[in-house]
């Protein structure tokens, strides 16, 4: 008996280590098709891991395949918790995958180094889009922001093909509103968001289920909070003078930090902070402490009344949750309300909305030629169709009809400029982590706007120094990256006077060069006021 | 200690040595090479691509006025403090184990004790995380059922701590000051699989007749465990020792799970791996943080000799 027992489980051993064997030799060797050719394996890596989006890709990725019999599409998800040191440890390692998700935890640096500028396809029709009305156009003017969403502002460069719009909104559970107010009317300004949230409290305290008005979470409570924040600064942008785009001009408010036009005892930074610390008491305790999944659980199994988050998780939250539910934009202060109102010039337009889920070509791809063709196949009119109506999200490219459940979070072109955020751009690791630190002090049971002010306020400004200069270095080592690259074709233009295609390379990456040495100076310009600010603050 | 022999004839069968190539060849490349680019890299400005600055020792100047590293120190002492004491439960089931008569018994024991390392260890995280979750968390819960709750505000109340409040749920993670106590009480009741496996290894070396001669003079069982059982296993204990402190120098998975990559409110739960996460991802600074890591490893290594040379083990 005991022989045949490790007799079976021998073989049982031996099977599983022929079929590991054999499929480690086709994976290395290559799968042939029928015709006897090696198929093609492209492999793309993303984030997005809610509901629809896998399978949405996975339709796309079918409908290529169907057309190009020697190429199978792979698709990698990887953890958001994870995915920044993923992505760097791939990227530096040599093993990344031909397309990748960019926009989180690629710096200039690695999109220069690791990434394939786009900027050639960019400007050339897609063929994809044959036989419809952009058979013509360049691909970025296909796109409803111009393929801002894959533009690298300071590589001056196209590094990547956004597929997806997105927002932000309010999610309100409907047979809940109704429980609790008797009706299924929808918060239009923050004073009716905030009696709204005191009727859930009334609710629970008179014997109600226990609902918690909004759930917030680490990940959630910042859209909302910063949301409210920035309708406070939204006048003193405009007074810092016009902005030059539809969003916030980073480079210009922080240059007024420093010359003195704003800064941490600002009415309009103190009220933003109010309006956090206000609106932080109707979601739950502890609600930092929270992740962006609990928050999300809380509110489709009814335990919470409302959550803020982005037009990706709809699909997620449609397929669990067991009620019908609301999106509507953030509710902001009315001009006419009595304290915040003054700093209120009117509801923000998301018009100056980029493009997002944008997928780059890395240098590491073994087959650049066909990944660039399924890049151009997901940007193609018909294959957004596709993407919209599997995934549910919003569409990218012009022309492309929603699915009828992404039409709540259609972007809204009307309204006025949103104001500047406390901090600015999210790579600045040092100021955001004493934000982070302190976060407590602003929103705790015990906590205040004056505390949290003063816990940031020694360090505000020199934090925010280290990370200018810090930028400042990644941006002077892309110019000398490009220097190497612009004395080879200077070197080619000059003895090859007919070769126009060296010409017109080295005009392009030589204004590119220049774009980025203004970008430089001004950074140098930023931290020279920084250092004056720090040694003013110390005196 | 073996004998010393002469070159000549340990290069008789030169070839059998090609045998240990392939394993000097892995350790080398994924323990040796690693190491040695980072220490590198350490000497650099790097920020993970190709271009790198020669810095010299700036990275090593910077270290010492780094007061976040610093102070991750405090919060690392604190945990291996408590990790000492959160040795105790392993090292007492395993004594329970081993005095069990019937084999049979002390078999399934063994095997609950192993069970739940079957379950993957970001499970057991996550598991721990809803233990603490303010509003519907079990930790909240039952010290609401409790009524330590109470008893907790009632303290609070006198001390002026301004941590537990009536009616507010406890932030375990959310509070700067019940961080570190968080970090403390995850895992309770602290019993380590490996652990109690070691030292149910280390009882089991004991003869039957130092307990038939403890019999004979009538030793208590509590003395036989002072006595007899501990001083026994102190090779045991000493091993979990080094290997405890090692693996709370350089973990900072738990913390990167419970508060993220700002180690929490008041940045009380940073840990120095934590921070050498944070500053190579986040500010993407890795030349600082493989000075971080080595830093790091000279501290560690440090420790494990002064371990080795004072921790003694008579027997």
């Amino acid at each position: 008996m005991e022989r045949i027992l490790n007799t079976i489980g021998l073989s049982l051993l031996a099977l599983c280590f022929v079929i590991s064997l054999s499929r480690i030799a086709m994976l290395n060797f290559g799968e042939r098709t029928e015709a006897g050719d090696k198929v093609i394996e492209i492999r793309m890596a993303h984030w997005q891991l809610e509901g629809g989006i896998r399978t949405a890709i996975d339709a796309m990725a079918k409908e290529y395949m169907k057309r190009h019999p020697g190429v199978r599409i792979t698709q990698i998800p990887i953890p958001e918790r994870i995915y920044r040191n993923w992505l760097i440890t791939q990227l530096v390692g040599g093993t990344a995958p031909d397309i990748i998700q960019v926009g989180m935890g690629s710096t200039d640096e690695h999109m220069a180094r690791f990434f394939v500028p786009l900027t050639d396809i960019a400007q050339k029709p897609n063929p994809y889009n044959k036989g419809n009305d952009f058979e013509n156009t360049p691909l970025r003017d296909t796109f409803f922001d111009g393929m801002l969403g894959g533009f690298n502002q300071n590589l001056l460069e196209y590094y990547g093909v956004p597929i997806s719009g997105h927002t932000t909104r309010l999610y309100v559970n409907l047979d809940l509103l109704e429980e609790i107010t008797g009706s299924k009317n929808l918060p239009k300004t923050y004073e009716e968001l905030l009696a709204l949230t005191k009727q859930v409290d009334d609710f629970s305290q008179n014997g109600g289920r226990q609902i918690i008005p909004i759930a917030g979470s680490r990940y959630n409570s910042p859209i909302l909070m910063n949301t409210l924040f920035i309708s406070q600064t939204q006048k003193k942008m405009l007074e810092l003078g016009p902005p030059g785009t539809l969003t916030e001009n980073a480079a210009r408010t922080t240059e007024a930090l420093f010359e003195g036009d704003w800064g941490l005892d600002s009415h309009e930074v103190r009220s933003g902070l109010g309006l956090m610390r206000e609106i932080a008491e109707e979601m739950q305790p502890g609600f930092m402490q929270v992740t962006r999944d609990d928050a999300s659980f809380y509110f489709v199994q009814g335990r919470a009344l409302m959550i803020v988050t982005g037009s990706w998780d709809a699909t997620s939250i449609s397929q669990q949750a067991g009620f019908p539910f609301a999106a509507t934009q953030i509710p902001l202060p009315s001009k006419q309300h009595p304290h915040y109102g003054n700093n209120v010039v009117g509801i923000f337009t998301e018009a100056g909305g980029t493009a997002g889920m944008s997928l780059g070509l890395t240098r590491a791809s073994k087959h650049p030629e066909v990944a660039t063709d399924f890049l151009l196949f997901l940007a193609g009119r018909e294959t957004n169709q596709l993407f919209t109506n599997t995934s549910k999200w919003l569409p990218s490219v012009l022309g492309v009809e929603p699915d009828p459940q992404a039409k709540p979070f259609m972007m809204q072109a009307e309204g006025y400029n949103p104001g500047f955020p406390l901090v600015g751009p999210s790579g600045r690791a040092d100021t955001n982590r004493l934000i982070a630190n302190n976060f407590h002090l602003l929103v705790g049971p015990s906590g205040s706007v004056e505390q949290f002010v003063a816990a940031i306020r020694p360090n505000f400004i020199p934090y925010l120094l280290i990370d200018l200069e810090r930028e400042e270095r990644v941006i002077i080592q892309g110019i000398q990256r490009m220097d190497v690259q612009l004395a080879a074709l200077a070197e080619v233009a000059r003895s090859k006077p007919e070769d126009a295609m060296a010409q017109a390379k080295f005009d392009m990456i030589s204004a590119a060069t220049s774009a980025r040495d203004r970008t430089a100076y001004f950074q140098q310009h930023l931290i020279r006021k920084a250092k004056d600010r720090v040694q003013q603050d110390s005196k | 200690m073996p004998l010393p022999i002469s070159a000549k004839k340990a290069l008789l069968e030169w070839k059998l040595y090609l045998f240990i190539v392939p394993s000097l060849f892995a350790v080398g490349l994924f323990s040796y090479f690693p190491a040695a680019s980072a220490i590198y890299h350490s000497f650099f400005r790097w920020s993970g691509g190709d271009v790198k600055e020669f810095i010299g020792f700036d990275n090593f100047t910077a270290i010492l006025q780094d007061h976040v590293f610093w102070n991750s120190f405090i919060t690392i002492g604190i945990l291996v403090v408590a990790n000492v004491f959160k040795m105790i439960p392993s090292i007492f089931l395993a004594v329970l184990i081993h005095r069990l008569t019937s084999d049979r018994w002390q078999y399934w024991y063994r095997v609950l004790v192993v069970l739940p390392m079957i379950v993957p260890g970001l499970v057991t995280l996550f598991i721990w995380k809803f233990f603490f979750d303010p509003n519907f968390g079990v930790l909240n819960n039952v010290l609401d059922a409790t009524g330590i709750k109470t008893l907790l505000v009632s303290i609070d109340g006198l001390f002026n701590w301004g941590i537990f409040q009536a009616g507010i749920p406890i932030a375990w993670l959310g509070e700067p000051s019940l961080i570190v106590p968080s970090l403390i009480i995850w895992g309770f009741p602290w019993i380590g699989a490996v652990g109690v496996l070691i030292f149910l290894a280390g009882l089991q070396s004991i003869g039957t007749e130092v307990y038939e001669a403890a019999d004979l003079d009538g030793v208590t069982p509590f003395q036989k465990f002072l006595h007899i059982e501990l001083p026994l296993i102190m090779t045991q204990v000493r091993l979990m020792f080094v290997l405890m402190i090692i693996g709370t120098l350089q973990g900072y998975g738990l913390q990167f799970l419970l508060l993220g990559e700002e180690g929490g409110p008041g940045g009380k739960g940073m840990v120095p791996g934590l921070w050498m996460f944070n500053r190579a991802f986040l500010a993407g600074e890795f030349g600082y943080a493989c000075a971080l890591g080595l830093f790091l490893f000279v501290f560690i290594l440090i420790l494990t000799m002064i371990n080795n040379k004072y921790v003694r083990v008579d027997k």
